[in-house]
């Protein structure tokens, strides 16, 4: 790519930290080499300095945070679901998690809506008609 | 206007249709009412002074604003009345990922920028004062700046107030390692519109804010501290945590109510 194109298609700084936070293979690239996450997501030049200076630790405990987050909501409106899977519930849901990132003021059902799919798509587990229903009608408000 | 105020949650609808004494005003989250409710909304309206809060707009993400996002804030705004509307000093998405939460900026020229216009921006739609709000992060991004220089500078340029969450700054100081009385001390006091608090939690030194502990003392000093030094309009307590204990929330406020009155002795009763 030439240098006036690479420049156009270029992300921000910001753009690059939700990508951090959001990709555990990038943050594992940038574990290994700041300098090559940066490059493999074209950050914008004027930002690598500060980008390769981000701690991955903190960049892990707030990815962590997020999910977390996610989960916590997630678990509480299919508590059945949770409960049926027993100990493999929260794995499962951060397997789910990691690649699916639910978007809107209606994420919350829309996340569970979606690892319910996950669930029955992977024929992991078949959850109750009634959660079912019930985070699919909340998704729709 | 009384001071001392809750952030409403619907759990508490039926004890807050009874007036409870402490309760002079209500926070209202934008985005529980983008599906409907404009009747409850219009009901506390009659009843309690409303602020209007929001999770979603993530005014630090470079770019336009959302505007279906943006047109259902103003509208909620606008049923409710809000003597003012507030947002994060923080990015929620970017345009890849709705990250769904809370994430620090980068405290940079280009970033506060992009800040202020979007600041300006929610101001003018919603035709409302705006006041933005320090979040709390395990992530420190950096920057070319201090956070009170951003914040300070960013309420000045977009004219807006500082909602200062006390439990944020107690909890980043803590996990960051810092004073947060000097912190306070930077911030420009004329800013610092409304307080948020509510009791931190703690698990094996590292500090969260998981909305559902009663305030402990040490941070009770820093509200009193912020309240001396500032002449602060609003302060809400923010429970979304076992709400059924009502009667530990009304001890908060009460709690809350006896500083508050000593720093504005005019409100009390």
């Amino acid at each position: 790519m030439n240098d006036s194109l690479k420049d156009h298609c270029s992300v921000d700084l910001t753009t690059a930290i939700g990508r951090l936070l959001s990709d555990a293979g990038l943050r594992t690239v940038f574990r290994g080499s700041p300098n090559v996450a940066a490059e493999m997501i074209n950050l914008d030049t004027k930002d690598v300095a500060m980008f390769i200076q981000l701690d991955i630790s903190q960049i892990e405990d707030q990815a962590a945070t997020l999910l977390n987050k996610r989960w916590n909501e997630v678990r509480s409106l299919i508590p059945k679901t949770v409960q049926d899977l027993g100990e493999e519930a929260h794995d499962l849901f951060m397997f789910y998690a990691n690649q699916n990132w639910p978007e809107g003021h209606r994420r919350h059902p829309l996340d569970a809506f979606q690892f319910l799919q996950f669930l029955i798509g992977n024929k992991i587990h078949r959850p109750s008609g009634m959660e079912l229903k019930r985070v699919r009608w909340m998704k729709s408000l | 206007m009384r001071r001392l105020g809750l952030g409403y949650r619907k759990q508490l609808g039926q004890w807050l249709a009874r007036r409870p004494a402490g309760v002079g005003n209500l926070e209202i989250t934008a985005e529980h009412f983008f599906s409907g409710g404009e009747s409850l909304l219009r009901e506390l309206a009659k009843d309690y002074d409303l602020f209007v809060h929001g999770l979603g707009l993530s005014l630090g993400t470079p770019g336009p604003l959302c505007e279906s996002t943006l047109e259902q804030f103003a509208r909620v705004a606008e049923i409710a009345e809000a003597k003012w509307v507030s947002e994060h000093v923080a990015f929620s998405r970017t345009a890849d990922v709705d990250l769904g939460h809370l994430n620090p900026l980068p405290r940079t020229e280009e970033s506060l920028s992009n800040m202020i216009e979007h600041t300006i921006e929610v101001s003018q739609r919603c035709q409302r004062p705006m006041v933005l709000e320090n979040i709390t992060a395990s992530l420190d991004v950096g920057g070319t700046m201090e956070e009170t220089e951003f914040l300070n500078r960013l309420c000045d340029s977009a004219n807006c107030g500082l909602l200062m969450d006390v439990t944020n700054l107690f909890i980043n100081s803590k996990n960051h390692g810092y004073d947060p009385a000097a912190w306070v001390r930077r911030i420009d006091a004329s800013r610092i519109t409304q307080l948020h608090v509510v009791g931190y939690s703690e698990h094996a030194g590292v500090y969260h804010d998981h909305h559902s502990n009663r305030i402990q003392d040490d941070l009770m000093e820093l509200i009193e501290f912020v309240l001396e030094y500032a002449d602060v309009q609003a302060v809400t307590l923010e429970r979304d945590e076992r709400l059924e204990a009502v009667d530990e929330i009304e001890a908060e406020l009460d709690r809350l109510n006896g500083v508050i009155n000593r720093y504005f002795p005019e409100q009390a009763g």
